[in-house]
């Protein structure tokens, strides 16, 4: 990271040193995050690519953390007036049990936002 | 600073109780106290430098929880280093968010592997809050949200990506 060019930014610095490590960019490992955070993803069963599972970096040991017991609000903060880059938001819909179809329409994304569907 | 080994200071202050800060590095010491900056920086702006690498730490707090405390130590050394590495060395420091997510990821590498009881810092005081808060930060636009709402993306993304690449990042 401290190697990063003097004239990048901090997005364009991690979004290199991501594709440089084999990845997509910033904009998909946030978009990963938000899913795996506000999908309060466990650990075991979770795709590969989502979730906190244990790894090792340089020889340290990341444990895993599992969100299936943490707290998420029902409904997402207040974006306000603007979705600025860079932030999280959500929608919890919740399908009654025994149903096998669920149609949503009217979803709007805004251009440069990700959506993720995560189905528990 | 010249071209010579210098000690590394870690000072433990005796805080009022209530004090709202584990920890802090303040470029300012890394001066000496007669350097005269370049406008618009005061000429004086030095007189008050400490002149040693030091970094700073709430006394009080380590009494009671040494695996928090130890992991402070280790994010505002990090400050240091990235200070020296990009302030000094290219003249290009980090954007803040970028400066304090580099500061948590290494609390989450390295913090449980040095501190006694392996504490880990991140799971409940970063990703925890950041799922509480619901969203909403923006976390390249640090200060725009919470101020302890940036430290919970912020150290989220760092953990994350820690786990994906590593010491890639």
């Amino acid at each position: 990271m401290v190697n990063c060019s003097t004239s990048a930014s901090g997005y364009a610095c991690v979004d290199s040193l991501i594709q440089a490590a084999g990845g997509v960019g910033y904009g998909d490992e946030f978009a990963r995050l938000g899913a795996t955070v506000f999908g309060l993803l466990p650990v075991t069963g979770t795709p590969s690519g989502y979730g906190f599972p244990a790894a090792t970096a340089g020889g340290y040991s990341l444990a895993a953390v599992d969100l299936s017991s943490y707290a998420r609000p029902s409904t997402a903060a207040s974006l306000g007036s603007n979705f600025l880059a860079t932030t999280h938001t959500y929608q919890l819909d919740t399908i009654a049990a025994g149903k096998t179809t669920y149609i949503r329409t009217g979803v709007v994304v805004p251009a440069g936002a990700a959506l993720l569907l995560v189905i528990r | 600073m010249g071209a010579v080994l210098q000690d590394v200071h870690v000072v433990f202050l005796n805080v009022p109780s209530g004090t709202n800060w584990g920890g802090y590095f303040y470029s300012i010491n890394n001066f000496q106290k007669t350097y005269v900056p370049s406008p618009p920086l005061s000429p004086t702006y030095y007189a008050y430098s400490n002149q040693a690498l030091a970094f700073f730490i709430n006394a009080r707090g380590v009494k009671t929880n040494r695996g928090y405390y130890g992991s402070t130590l280790l994010h505002e050394l990090t400050h240091m280093v990235n200070y020296y590495q990009r302030s000094l060395k290219k003249e290009a420091p980090y954007d803040t968010w970028l400066e304090e997510m580099s500061a948590m990821m290494t609390e989450d590498v390295i913090t449980p592997a040095v501190t006694p009881d392996h504490y880990a810092k991140i799971p409940d005081n970063r990703i925890r809050p950041y799922v509480e808060s619901g969203g909403a930060i923006s976390l390249i636009n640090w200060g725009e949200g919470v101020p302890s709402g940036n430290y919970a993306v912020g150290g989220s993304l760092g953990a994350f990506l820690d786990r994906r690449y590593g010491l890639s990042i």
